[in-house]
Order: structure tokens, then C-alpha cells, then sequence
């Protein structure tokens, strides 16, 4: 074959397979051009550390009034995050489904996360999950190595004759203030932050008209362990009303501390301050007011707020579709200040819509778009004679009628063409 | 001799073969194309009841009456109606019936029990096939009060656009006094 036959075939074959791709991808775009008529996702666990997230990731399906399609899976393992196993020997379940009923979408999604043994029902039902054992997630551990007393917190607010009787007595009182707060510090050991769950979760429902969900806390605390003993800081409502905001607060913590601080300053600044005879008891008494009142101030940033917790949290973009969080925790900023990582910890977030109705295909195709006029009908058709047809068939076409004479026809020419055949063989 | 055999069965299967492409012949199957695009009629048949004509089309008279053709044998569509294969209205098919014989549709006048069977209309698109729902007999009165129920075409199925075969029935000695009325869907 010659090299410039083969270019134009080449260019034919090339023509060809673009046309075919062509056709390929018109006939798949009304498909991919097709809005989705019910979709929903679950999540059941996401942690941010440092803002960055890590969890379960998403299971989202989607329908686009044919079939459903989904992305992500809805059996997560999640075996450690940010160096914490809190998630092994858990349960973890996101599920979401939808459907066309009438022609409508609708939707449904349940995600949660549950102690060791744990049920999972299905989506759809409402609760998808039965509790367990207690699952145990470690939120921080508290460090206050960073509270300090300096000098002029001893002196504040002293009048003159004790600022006297403290001079010469200040650089011993003030090493003892400070071993007084290291000392009651090391009583209260690792102050560990924990939230146990039994089983918290959230489910949503959507259809073209209307989204609602709710979410189930079983068995939530928040705690903190003080000197080894577990102290709770927060109990959990089980069905919390939407939105429902909660504040943690470290009052328990300021008091151990408190207390535990002010019998190590009884004991430190006897010796120290019997120099100063009969104002004694008044020096000592206004050290420990004036040390006590520089602790509190240090920590009156987690006296205020600790952690920040929305319990079943309801964002709706619209009345077809709303997200709904079971627990959403987030660890506040001033607390970070005292040895807290940023921490984030949303569990059992699900989402419904919004939903759409299938865009029935048009019924017939008009070559106009002008709507025509509907036609005057018959009101009389008189389809009856007396007599025969008055006209032979008109249309001249093979019938029945014409069948045989058609055959015979066919026959001649044949015993024609045979004779023919038979003559020129005899020459 | 063998030559002249051979030549003459050629030719007679040559010509038998071209008889069965082009002849539209009673017998076409009904899978010929189940599904036909809307195209104006030619040709109407029914099997069990021998009927094969012709259609023409036909249209109203001002004072809304369908005549069918003046030739018997026949039949006319209404050209305001639905084309067989269309996705609405309906298709009105007339033809006449003849009082001492002859009408294309002389077989529909006088048989009864036609449920279920048969009815073919060929297009150039092909042959849309249907099946008789039910035979009714109307007065004219009658036929004039559901006239748009009958003859409409903005009825929807669907199936598509059924067919409404009309012809006169009820001899009186001198002139019919009903219209027999064939309710076929396409099939």
C-alpha cells in the first residue's frame, strides 16, 4: 500500500472515532447534566487537631432519579488519631440512603459512635445505634506548671506597716509562696480531661418537602481526674433540644487547688514570717489573700470556659434539608493557653437533602413550539350507502384481488425465460 | 433441458422473492414493527375480518360532518387527527358500509364480539398495530353528544394515540341510523 493512500484513510478512520465520541458523550450528557433529586451524607467522627481534620470521612449517596451512587464507605476503622486510640474497640457507623417515591426524592442518614460492643441498626429507623460499654475519649490533659507567684503579687495591696514588717523578710516569704504553689500543683497530679459516651448519634430524614433530625446522647460525661480522683464536670442530657449550648467550667479544679495551696502556705510561711512578732498573723494572712488572688487570676480564663459543646446541632439550608450534629465539642482558646492542643471533636454529623421531584421527559416532540389549536371534531359521520361502490380502488396496489393474476403472470415470463434458455441450448 | 429449468425456477424465485419484499399482502406479521414514528396512514387491514383498503385523507365539512371517500372501498383518515404512532389524540379512521355490499368496511357493521383482535394501519414508517378495546353502537344523537370524547385530540395514553374506526350500522330499510364505533390501542 502506498504512504499516500494511506493518510486519507487515516483522516477517515480519525474523522470516524471523533464522531463516534461525539455521539458517545451527547449521549451521556443529559445524565451527567442531571441534578441530583435526593441526596445524603453521614459522618461519625471527625477530630481536628491543629485544625487539621482526621476521622471516619463522609459515606454520601446521591440519586438522580434513576439510580443511586455513593462515595466514601460506610463501615469506618478508625484505628488512631493524633496519637490517641480512643477510636480502637469502638464502634463507629455512617449510613445514608435514598430513594424516588412519586417521583419525589427522599432521603435519610444516622451516624454515631458507641463503646465496645455496641449495636447498629439501620438507616432510616430513626437511633441506628444501641450503646455499649463506656467509650472513653481523652480530650487533653491540663497543664498548670505555667502559674507563677512573683514579688509583687505578695506586696500587692499591703499597707505601710506591713510593707515594713515584709521588707526584710520578703526574699525568704516569696521562695516559699513559690514552693507552697509547686507543692500544691504536684498534689493534684495529671488533671486528664475525658468525655465518656455510651452511644451518641444523629439521624435526619428528608423529602421534597420537609427535613427534620434529632440526635441521642447515651451516658455522655465530660471529667477530669484530680489529684487520681475522677471528678465530673458535665453530665450529658440524653435528648437534648436542638442547639443546645453547654459551657464547661473549671470551678472543681480551682478549689482542689485552692485548697490544697492554702494549707501548703500555712505550713511555709510559719517559719518564715515569725520574725515579724505580733503582726504575724496579719502578715500571714494577707500573703495567703494576696497569693490565692494571683492564682484565681491566672485562672480565671478556665474558671470562665473551658470547652465550648453544641449538643444536637441543627443547621437547615432550606426547608428540604438540614445537617444535625449529635456533639460538637470544641476546646476554647483560652484554654489553650494552659497547655491545651487546638482540638475539635464533632461526633455523629448527618446530613438530609435538599430534594428534588424527577423532570418527567417530554411526552411528544413538537416541531413548534406555538401550542396548537385543538381541532373542531366530527359530529355526524355518515358512513352508510344504499347502493355499490360507485369507484374502483384507487390506490392501484397489490391486493388480494390482484394476487393471482399476478402469480400467473410470473409464471409465464418464467416458462418464457425457461424457453428461451431451452432454444439457445438446442443451437 | 436442465438449463432451461434451472433458468426458469431462477426466474420464478427471483420474481416470488420480490413479490414477498414489496407485496403488503394480509399477512404481515405483527412483530414488523411494533413501534412505529407518527406518519400518515395508507392502508388499513384487518386480518379476521378480511378488510384491506386503502386511506386517503379526509377532512370536515363546515358544519363539522366527516363524509367518508365517495369510493367504498376506501377508507379516510381524518387529517385533523393523531398519525398512527403519535404519543397523543387519537387516530379517526371513516369508511363506508354499503347495504348491498361492496364497503370497505362492511365486515365491521355487522360483526359483534370483536374484542381482542386485530387491526393494522400502515404508514411509511411502517405498521402501527392495535387491538380492538370495544365495539359501540351510537345513535347519531348520540355520536354528536360525545363527539369529543370520541374524535378529541387532546386525549393522553400511555400507549400512545388509539384508534377510533367509525361506520354506520342499523339498516332501516332506506338509510343506517347508528354509527358502530371501534375503540382500538395500539398494541
Amino acid at each position: 500500500m502506498h504512504l499516500e493512500d494511506r493518510a486519507p484513510r487515516t483522516l477517515v478512520r480519525l474523522g470516524v472515532l471523533a464522531a463516534a465520541g461525539g455521539l458517545v458523550l451527547l449521549t451521556a450528557a443529559p445524565g451527567a447534566a442531571a441534578a441530583p433529586v435526593a441526596r445524603a451524607s453521614a459522618t461519625a467522627l471527625t477530630v481536628s487537631l491543629a485544625g487539621t481534620p482526621a476521622g471516619s470521612e463522609t459515606y454520601a449517596v446521591t440519586h438522580d432519579g434513576t439510580r443511586e451512587s455513593s462515595t466514601g464507605t460506610r463501615t469506618p476503622v478508625v484505628t488512631a488519631l493524633g496519637g490517641q486510640s480512643f477510636a480502637s474497640g469502638s464502634v463507629l457507623t455512617q449510613d445514608a440512603t435514598t430513594s424516588v417515591v412519586d417521583g419525589a426524592g427522599r432521603s435519610a442518614a444516622c451516624a454515631g459512635l458507641a463503646g465496645r460492643g455496641a449495636g447498629v441498626g439501620a438507616v432510616g429507623d430513626g437511633s441506628c445505634l444501641t450503646p455499649g460499654e463506656t467509650l472513653t475519649i481523652d480530650a487533653g490533659t491540663l497543664d498548670l506548671s505555667g502559674l507563677t507567684i512573683v514579688r509583687s503579687d505578695l506586696l500587692q495591696g499591703l499597707d505601710t506597716e506591713l510593707q515594713d514588717a515584709l521588707a526584710p523578710l520578703l526574699d525568704a516569704a516569696l521562695p516559699a509562696a513559690q514552693d507552697g504553689l509547686a507543692t500544691a500543683l504536684t498534689s493534684l497530679g495529671d488533671l486528664g480531661l475525658t468525655l465518656d459516651l455510651d452511644a451518641v448519634q444523629s439521624w435526619c430524614r428528608g423529602t421534597s418537602t420537609s427535613a427534620d433530625g434529632d440526635s441521642r446522647l447515651a451516658g455522655a460525661e465530660v471529667a477530669i481526674a484530680v489529684a487520681g480522683e475522677r471528678v465530673e464536670l458535665l453530665s450529658l442530657p440524653a435528648d437534648p433540644a436542638p442547639n443546645t449550648k453547654l459551657a464547661t467550667n473549671l470551678d472543681e479544679v480551682a478549689a482542689t487547688l485552692t485548697a490544697a495551696l492554702t494549707t501548703q502556705l500555712e505550713t511555709g510561711f510559719d517559719g518564715v514570717l515569725a520574725p515579724a512578732g505580733v503582726l504575724l498573723d496579719e502578715l500571714e494572712s494577707a500573703l495567703q489573700e494576696n497569693v490565692l488572688a494571683a492564682v484565681a487570676e491566672q485562672l480565671a480564663p478556665l474558671e470562665d470556659n473551658l470547652l465550648d459543646a453544641t449538643l444536637n446541632k441543627q443547621v437547615r439550608a432550606g426547608r428540604d434539608s438540614i445537617e444535625v450534629t449529635a456533639l460538637d465539642v470544641e476546646v476554647l482558646p483560652a484554654a489553650r493557653q494552659l497547655g491545651f492542643e487546638p482540638l475539635a471533636v464533632e461526633v455523629g454529623r448527618s446530613t438530609c437533602g435538599p430534594s428534588g421531584r424527577v423532570v418527567a421527559p417530554p411526552v411528544e416532540q413538537t416541531p413548534s413550539a406555538e401550542p396548537e389549536a385543538e381541532p373542531t371534531v366530527p359530529t355526524s359521520i355518515p358512513a352508510g350507502l344504499a347502493g355499490g361502490p360507485t369507484a374502483a380502488p384507487a390506490d392501484g396496489g397489490p391486493g388480494h384481488r390482484g394476487a393471482g393474476a399476478a402469480v400467473a403472470a410470473l409464471a409465464v415470463l418464467a416458462g418464457a425465460a425457461g424457453l428461451a434458455s431451452y432454444r439457445r441450448a438446442v443451437r | 433441458m436442465l438449463a432451461a429449468a434451472t433458468t426458469t425456477l431462477l426466474v420464478l424465485c427471483v420474481g416470488l422473492v420480490a413479490w414477498g419484499a414489496v407485496g403488503p399482502g394480509p399477512g404481515s406479521s405483527p412483530e414488523d414493527r411494533p413501534v412505529v414514528p407518527a406518519a400518515a396512514p395508507l392502508r388499513l387491514v384487518v386480518p379476521s375480518l378480511d378488510i384491506d383498503a386503502s386511506v386517503v385523507p379526509i377532512g370536515l365539512t363546515g358544519d363539522a360532518v366527516l363524509d367518508p371517500p365517495a369510493d367504498a372501498t376506501t377508507v379516510g383518515w381524518w387529517d385533523d387527527s393523531a398519525r398512527p404512532g403519535a404519543a397523543r389524540g387519537q387516530v379517526v379512521i371513516t369508511g363506508h358500509t354499503v347495504h348491498t355490499g361492496g364497503g370497505a368496511l362492511d365486515e365491521v357493521s355487522t360483526t359483534s364480539g370483536l374484542r381482542g383482535r386485530r387491526i393494522d394501519v400502515r404508514t411509511r414508517a411502517g405498521v402501527q398495530h392495535y387491538r380492538v378495546l370495544r365495539r359501540e353502537v351510537l345513535s347519531r344523537e348520540e355520536v354528536a353528544a360525545g363527539a369529543q370524547g370520541l374524535f378529541g385530540q387532546d386525549r393522553r395514553d400511555d400507549r400512545g394515540a388509539r384508534l377510533v374506526l367509525v361506520t354506520c350500522t342499523d339498516w332501516n330499510g332506506s338509510s343506517y341510523e347508528s354509527n358502530v364505533v371501534i375503540i382500538a390501542e395500539p398494541a
